[in-house]
């Protein structure tokens, strides 16, 4: 019986097998009737209803597809399983022309390997025969996230710009001028000391002791980026010109034994290690907590929810007076844009799909697909960007449906605009601000373009032995021996071939310094 | 039916506990709901502040007001429910069609070669090919973007099925002799009989499928290309769950009450068609009362 | 006599194939019913199996199926000694048999005591509200689980509802969330919180179809409730519950993966990652098909043997059995 129902299964499965082979195939690109090229782009969206790409439906369209001569057509699907849709969208073989890829998973990595999609590493700065750049504004991307997400050294694709300074640390400023302060904390030893203050010294001034420092929550991020502080490497460091994990470092532990301090001092949250971190920000709102460390616009959400209080946001924090400042950047890009060679037939169709994205960074389009159309969707008030108000001088929202997500097909690598936005809240500047500043002091991880098929296999097994005694280290479960234990672990499953792995392709890397991991810069012909 | 005078003191004690333990239970059970109900008419401030309550301390319907805002995604929202409702109605008059007429085939116990179609059921229960090759037998027949891809992939549940095909074969035998003695054929003891005694336990999956209906949100992500097709849950999670995701700095995180808000709106409609199927669950005793 | 001997055997043949046509011919409507349904499953379920294949190779989506590099067992044996199977292997196995040993019978005994409430309307307003946390998602129990036992932020404040109970019985401060192990508790609490009132709707519906008669018969004996219970409503909901109990073998290995990944922290991740979950983040996030096939059809293995020992064992003890 079975034996039979196997037997009708494998014939079933070459029937399909052959079948899975035709159907519906990739866009192609085509000229339209009154001259327009078609060229089809695959993203995210966010809102429930994202903008029409029908030209006739929706005037930002109509103005953008006559300015550029393309007859865009947008593919959008959820953001929050892209993942999916896509994967589906390579196994069907159904490729859009330009086709947003939200990282870098084992499926992408190989479907690069194996030439799935174009390589842009030397058209992103090409340049005329006369000397100018060919895609003036991608060949300002980057060098660093351009480092971040290539793969055996190449980029297969435009990335969607992310602040390479996010990360940063939204802090009570109130509290701190309550305390004596007129400057945020710069160094370790001044870090504690406002948290010791924040717990001890009343900053709320009500007289109780109903306040504490920081506000911790079950993610680890905020440990590593006290680690970073304290002068460790962000993920992986170089020593005698090889990778080594963070915590092969002195000061890795060092960090560690800091944030146990800070813990067994009472001056964070009791049992933060299993704090939801959904509700971060509860803890600040209610007047309890004064520090979070996680994404500056954390601080922006803070200060819209607790208008009377005053929310501040700085990013680096020195190991000690006259060193330099640190802060765990983030690899700078979320997803990139790729180009399929299933939908892209030849480098001349490149050049049209990479055009069109080099166009989008245009002041005048990205602000048409940023924020409408001027006098429609906006107005210019004293020289500052301003919504459209109706007679009764509310906002007019009616027609923001007609950009809603087509700002998700900017790469957003130069940032040019036309518009004077103001910022709605002094910490909304101060994040801005903030962020720009941090790229200064960022410590990028040399191992990030690398990629180790035992870590990928391993999953997130091996991190979560460090994450688990980093834990259980600062709680006191564990002392010194038993985290070193736990490292020794590390290593005998399978961290010892991760980190050969990674540096065999480190090694292998000549557009990197082995001695500081960063990129070496790019040769001008 | 039953006399009171007969019942016991026993008995009498045996009853009470039970009300007052249901009625705990119940409670117990429904407590939470009834906040996410109340957060959904509370400020976001309030939800942050306030550990547990059951009336929202300063009402407001603003979520509301923000899920169906005409001016925003009103008409959208609206159109989804519309469409969901039609998904479901249908998919699931499909789904108790085709699993009825399965179950109740495959309920004889003569019949040849029922065994061998139970095992390929069983096998597919524990097998199965995955998302892609799924993905790409619905592309191969043309339904992609079309909502036959939410109906007919998922049109039987084995497991169900199954639990129906035991529920026919417990039908008393007698009714489908005498009625094949009348000249009834299978199929007109089926469509007399069969189902008229089963309506229980159709009434019963045809729930358990509704709900799989409204609350499927995956097909319609996989399945579904045009933005106007798609159904209430997925509209109602690109809401709340999209901005969630805070890679994007563009995009302001939705505020609590929001949240609470679609639960409500994605929960109150499929809670409404229970009462509606009730009558159909007092039904079942029927089959006891024809069978002496 | 050899020739008489085959003559008969040949007639016998020929006569079982006459009843095997009659048999056939009699059935032809039921045939005729089977007819949607048989072609439902081989279109939607046996065509794809195809996929299995996937499990044999090293294939990533968008690469071709057919010249993906052929690995025989290697996803098998990546998965068996690379990663850790056993500790998915314990994980999974202690939360689908606490779900098993303490879950399954809740519904059971709480539709008997609905089936007691002979009230209708306050039957059916008990009934109503026992499923409503069975609509209500994954997101927001784990968040009212996190709000229940949360521990106060510092000295002298409020903590959560159960911690403060936990707190004035034990006199400890007892984080639950902290401790590893008690992950397996929590997420059994959640699943009985979630979907006894719902697991219901089977049994109340088998319920309804008990004979009237039978109890009428056994009051007129002097049957109490009690013994109505025992020796009545139970046997003769038994079938079903026989029935939920082999399907349930049939999923043995699957915990799901939403409600675990809601209640991961660092502390107990290791005691709470299952097979669900490492399916999840390789294939559905990650798009690494190859080996997230071969853990699936591991689990297929497993859950055939379950379901068919299962079904074994209840024609054992006399039970119709499933098929």
């Amino acid at each position: 019986m079975w034996k039979k129902i196997t037997l009708a299964a494998m014939t079933a499965a070459l029937l399909t097998g052959s079948l899975a082979g035709c159907g519906q195939s990739s866009d192609e690109i085509t000229t339209t009737q009154d001259g327009k090229r078609t060229i089809s782009i695959m993203t995210s969206n966010y809102s429930p209803a994202a903008a029409s790409d029908d030209a006739a439906e929706n005037p930002i369209i109509a103005e953008v597809e006559e300015k550029l001569g393309v007859d865009i057509r947008l593919r959008f699907a959820a953001s929050s399983n892209y993942g999916e849709k896509v994967t589906a969208a390579m196994a069907a073989d159904t490729y859009p022309n330009i086709m947003k890829l939200p990282s870098r998973t084992a499926a992408i990595i190989q479907n690069c390997r194996h030439g799935t999609f174009w390589d842009v590493t030397d058209k992103l700065k090409e340049k005329n025969p006369d000397g100018t750049y060919k895609f003036p504004n991608l060949a300002q991307s980057n060098e660093e996230t351009l480092h971040n997400m290539s793969i055996d050294g190449r980029v297969y694709g435009v990335y969607s710009s992310r602040a390479l300074g996010r990360n940063g640390v939204t802090i009570r400023k109130d509290w701190l001028e309550n305390i004596g302060y007129d400057h945020y904390p710069e160094t370790l030893d001044e870090f504690y000391d406002v948290c010791y203050k924040f717990t001890h010294n009343d900053p709320d001034g009500n007289g109780k002791d109903d306040t504490f420092g920081m506000i911790l929550t079950s993610l680890a991020t905020p440990i590593q980026v006290m680690t970073i502080w304290a002068g460790a490497p962000n993920t992986y460091g170089i020593k005698d010109g090889q990778l080594q994990p963070a915590f092969y470092f002195d000061e890795y532990l060092e960090g560690l034994k800091y944030v146990k301090k800070l813990n067994d001092e009472g001056l964070v949250n009791q049992s933060w290690a299993t704090y939801d971190p959904e509700r971060w920000n509860e803890m600040m709102i209610s007047g309890q907590g004064g520090i979070i460390i996680d994404v500056c616009d954390r601080a922006r959400r803070v200060q819209n929810n607790m208008p009377d209080a005053r929310i501040g946001v700085f990013g680096a924090i020195a190991p000690s007076a006259g060193e330099k400042k640190r802060t765990l950047p983030t690899i700078g890009y979320n997803g990139f844009f790729a180009f399929p060679k299933a939908s892209v037939k030849d480098e001349a169709e490149l050049d049209e799909c990479l055009r069109l994205l080099d166009k989008f960074e245009d002041a005048d389009i990205s602000d048409l697909m940023n924020k409408g159309i001027e006098g429609r969707h906006y107005e210019i008030v004293d020289g500052n960007y301003q919504k459209f108000k109706d007679e009764n001088g509310k906002d007019v929202t009616k027609y923001d449906k007609e950009f809603a997500d087509l700002n998700q097909c900017l790469p957003l690598i130069t940032g040019n605009t036309n518009l004077n936005v103001p910022f709605a809240t002094e910490c909304a500047a101060e994040v801005d601000a903030v962020q720009e500043e941090n790229e200064n002091y960022t410590v990028p991880n040399p191992a990030e373009p690398y990629v180790s098929n035992t870590a990928a296999l391993m999953g997130t097994a091996l991190d979560d032995i460090m994450t688990e005694a980093n834990t259980k280290f600062i709680l006191g479960n564990i002392d010194e021996n038993g985290w070193r234990d736990a490292v020794e672990q590390w290593k005998k499953k399978g961290g010892e071939k991760v980190i050969a792995e990674l540096n065999e392709a480190f090694l292998a890397d000549d557009s990197v310094d082995h001695e500081t991991g960063l990129p070496l810069p790019k040769g001008e012909e | 039916m039953i006399s009171i005078k007969r019942r016991s003191v026993g008995d009498m004690l045996g009853e009470i506990i039970i009300y007052v333990v249901l009625t705990l239970l119940a409670i117990l059970m429904v407590i939470p709901f009834i906040y996410v109900i109340a957060a959904s008419f509370a400020t976001d401030a309030d939800i942050q502040s306030k550990p547990l309550f059951i009336f929202p301390p300063t009402p407001t319907i603003k979520a509301y007001e923000q899920v169906f805002d005409m001016n925003q995604y009103g008409a959208t929202v609206i159109r989804s429910l519309v469409v969901s409702i039609l998904v479901t109605v249908v998919g699931t008059i499909t789904n108790l069609f085709f699993t009825a007429t399965m179950a109740y085939g495959l309920s004889r116990s003569d019949l040849k070669g029922k065994k061998f179609v139970l095992n390929m059921v069983l096998f597919t229960m524990v097998f199965g090919g995955g998302m892609i090759p799924t993905f790409l037998l619905v592309k191969g027949l043309g339904m992609y973007d079309s909502y036959a891809a939410l109906i007919l992939p998922g049109a039987i549940s084995a497991y169900n099925m199954l639990i129906v095909r035991n529920f026919f074969m417990e039908l008393p035998g007698s009714l489908e002799e005498a009625a094949s003695i009348d000249g009834c054929s299978d199929i007109g003891i089926f469509v007399k009989i069969a189902l008229p005694l089963s309506l229980p336990c159709l009434a019963t999956f045809g729930l358990f499928y509704a709900v799989g209906h409204w609350n499927n949100y995956f097909g319609a992500l996989l399945y579904l290309d045009d933005q106007k097709k798609y159904p209430f849950q997925l509209v109602l999670r690109n809401l709340v769950m999209q901005s969630q995701d805070n890679s994007d700095p563009n995009v302001e995180p939705p505020g609590d009450a929001l949240k609470m808000a679609v639960i409500v709106i994605g929960t109150v409609p499929i809670l409404c068609v229970y009462p509606f199927l009730q009558k159909y669950f007092a039904a079942g005793v029927m089959v006891g009362a024809v069978k002496g | 006599m050899a020739k008489a001997q085959s003559a008969a055997a040949a007639g016998g043949q020929a006569v079982a194939k006459q009843k095997t046509k009659n048999n056939i011919w009699r059935n032809r409507w039921m045939y005729a019913l089977l007819v949607p349904g048989f072609l439902f499953f081989v279109i939607f379920k046996i065509l794809p199996l195809w996929g299995i294949l996937i499990g044999f190779k090293a294939y990533y989506a968008g690469l071709s199926f057919l010249n993906s590099e052929c690995v025989g067992f290697q996803n098998f044996i990546d998965f068996f000694a690379g990663s850790d199977f056993w500790r998915l292997f314990k994980n999974t196995m202690i939360i689908s048999f606490m779900n098993l040993i303490f879950f399954f019978p809740l519904p059971i005994i709480l539709s008997l005591l609905l089936n007691e409430i002979k009230v209708q309307w306050y039957k059916s307003v008990l009934q109503t509200f026992v499923y409503v946390p069975h609509f209500v998602s994954m997101v927001v129990i784990a968040s009212i689980t996190f709000m229940i036992l949360k521990t106060p932020a510092m000295e002298g404040q409020a903590g959560g509802a159960l911690y403060t109970i936990l707190h004035s019985i034990t006199g400890k401060n007892i984080d639950v969330l902290q401790s590893p192990s008690s992950i397996y508790w929590v997420l059994l609490f959640q699943a009985i919180w979630k979907e006894t009132g719902w697991g219901t709707v089977i049994f109340l519906a088998a319920l309804a179809g008990v004979d009237v008669e039978q109890y009428e018969a056994a009051i007129v004996d002097g049957a109490n409730r009690w013994q109505q219970l025992i020796y009545i409503t139970v046997p003769s909901i038994l079938g079903t519950i026989v029935t939920m109990f082999i399907l349930r073998m049939g999923s043995v290995l699957d915990t799901g993966f939403e409600q675990i990944i809601l209640m991961q922290n660092t502390l107990n991740k290791s005691n709470s990652e299952t097979f669900d979950t490492y399916v999840y983040n390789y294939g559905r996030v990650g798009g690494d098909y190859g080996h997230t096939t071969a853990v699936s059809l591991f689990k297929s293995i497993v859950s055939l043997t379950c379901i068919q020992l299962a079904n074994r064992a209840a024609k054992a003890v006399g039970q119709a059995g499933l098929f």
